[in-house]
């Protein structure tokens, strides 16, 4: 049987995937494990949102504002109507 | 010499654009609706494609007219069948306007209906070269006298449903100062001043509401009225015209009554207070810079960035408050 033999430049190599691969694979699980059950590919809320908004006025303040310029009713369809005259 | 009787009116190729009808304000159904405006008169209103499918059929009906006539002097089945299809096509406008398909009624417009109306314009064309010169005077001058009015009831129908569609976009303006007049009642409830706010919705009313209503009741031609109607947007849809930017305006006096709030509490960091009002001139001074024209791209990130910035502080600022109301 032939053994196969690796100079150390290959084995280094070898080496340096594994880690970054090892690296990698911790860190996804670091960021995924505290994904509540359920929560599906859910993407945790911002800290902003999470933060309870007890008074009442700025709750209200709040829950009247928007996210953007709502789009006008449209008028974006144009119809031209040109006369192209036939005969005078 | 009699004025043509083969005036042809072409109507060009509709350009659409990414806004879209959102307002709900009319649904979907190419049956006009009838409501109530806030000067307490019932009118018709309806959407652009409602009213676009009413354009095309006032001028399908305008040249069946001005064909029936040509063809009860000289019978054409060619001009016959143009009319047949025409029709034919008016009804699937009709379908698609009804489901609200923007982009089927555009491109059977742009391909289809074109090409078919083209066809019986040129059909038109010919059966004058050949047949015109030897009518009598009497059906020279019913042919003329029928076209005149085939014409004005074009117009007519042409204007009216403009008006409609008029009717419509005042109907979604008075909607949308409906809302936001029930978030300054709640606003007010909970014992805040309401004051800028109430301001605001009379400026808008005053700037962009009266006008546009006072252009629909003078309006006397499609095409002036066409145009008002493009001038006025309660928010950012006037490319050429006054753009209130209603909403921008509302959250920024929003903020504002906020950082008044969070001023006047005891045990607020200055940090926080000093970062609403650093998002506040922000979105003023791009607002500012826009004026009555439509955001560009970067204008509108900026101001919104600065506005749900406003509304994180004052989200991040919310424990300072409950902790300064304990006793």
């Amino acid at each position: 049987m032939k053994k196969v033999q690796l100079n150390k430049k290959t084995t280094k190599m070898i080496l340096i995937v594994v880690v970054i691969v090892a690296v990698l694979g911790i860190g996804v699980f670091l960021l995924t494990k505290n994904l509540p059950k359920g929560a599906g590919n859910a993407l945790p809320e911002t800290n902003a949102s999470q933060i309870a908004v007890k008074d009442p006025q700025l709750n209200a303040i709040l829950e009247s504002s928007d996210s953007s310029e709502p789009i006008d009713a449209a008028t974006t369809i144009d119809t031209n109507v040109v006369d192209s005259t036939g005969l005078s | 010499m009699f004025l043509g009787i083969f005036l042809i009116v072409v109507l060009t190729v509709p350009v659409f654009s990414e806004s879209v009808i959102s307002d709900g304000a009319t649904g979907s159904s190419i049956t006009s609706n009838s409501v109530e405006l806030g000067s307490g008169t019932s009118t018709t209103i309806s959407t652009e494609l409602q009213r676009f499918y009413n354009i095309a059929k006032a001028e399908v009906d305008f040249y069946s007219a001005v064909v029936n006539s040509m063809t009860s002097m000289v019978p054409s089945d060619t001009l016959t069948a143009d009319i047949t299809k025409l029709q034919s096509d008016l009804v699937q406008i009709q379908a698609y306007a009804s489901s609200g398909d923007r982009n089927s009624t555009k491109q059977f417009v742009q391909t289809t209906f074109e090409t078919d109306r083209n066809t019986m314009k040129q059909d038109i064309l010919a059966w004058r070269r050949t047949n015109y010169k030897s009518l009598t005077l009497e059906q020279k001058q019913a042919l003329k006298a029928s076209f005149e009015q085939s014409r004005s009831d074009f117009e007519s129908s042409r204007l009216a449903a403009y008006k409609n569609f008029a009717y419509g976009r005042l109907y979604y303006f008075d909607n949308a100062l409906v809302i936001y007049q029930n978030r300054i009642s709640v606003l007010k409830a909970n014992g805040l001043d309401v004051s800028s706010l109430n301001q605001l919705l009379a400026d808008a009313k005053t700037t962009i509401v009266d006008p546009l209503q006072a252009a629909i009741n003078s309006a006397t031609n499609a095409s002036s009225l066409n145009q008002a109607i493009k001038q006025y947007a309660l928010f950012d849809g006037s490319q050429a015209g006054i753009n209130f930017h209603l909403a921008a305006k509302f959250n920024i006096a929003l903020l504002q009554i906020a950082l008044d709030k969070l001023t006047a509490t005891s045990g607020i960091l200055q940090a926080s207070i000093t970062q609403l009002q650093n998002d506040i001139n922000t979105a003023n001074s791009v607002l500012s810079s826009v004026g009555t024209k439509q955001y560009t791209a970067n204008q509108k990130t900026q101001i919104w960035n600065a506005i749900k910035d406003g509304f994180n502080t004052i989200r991040s600022s919310s424990p300072q408050v409950n902790s300064a109301a304990q006793p």
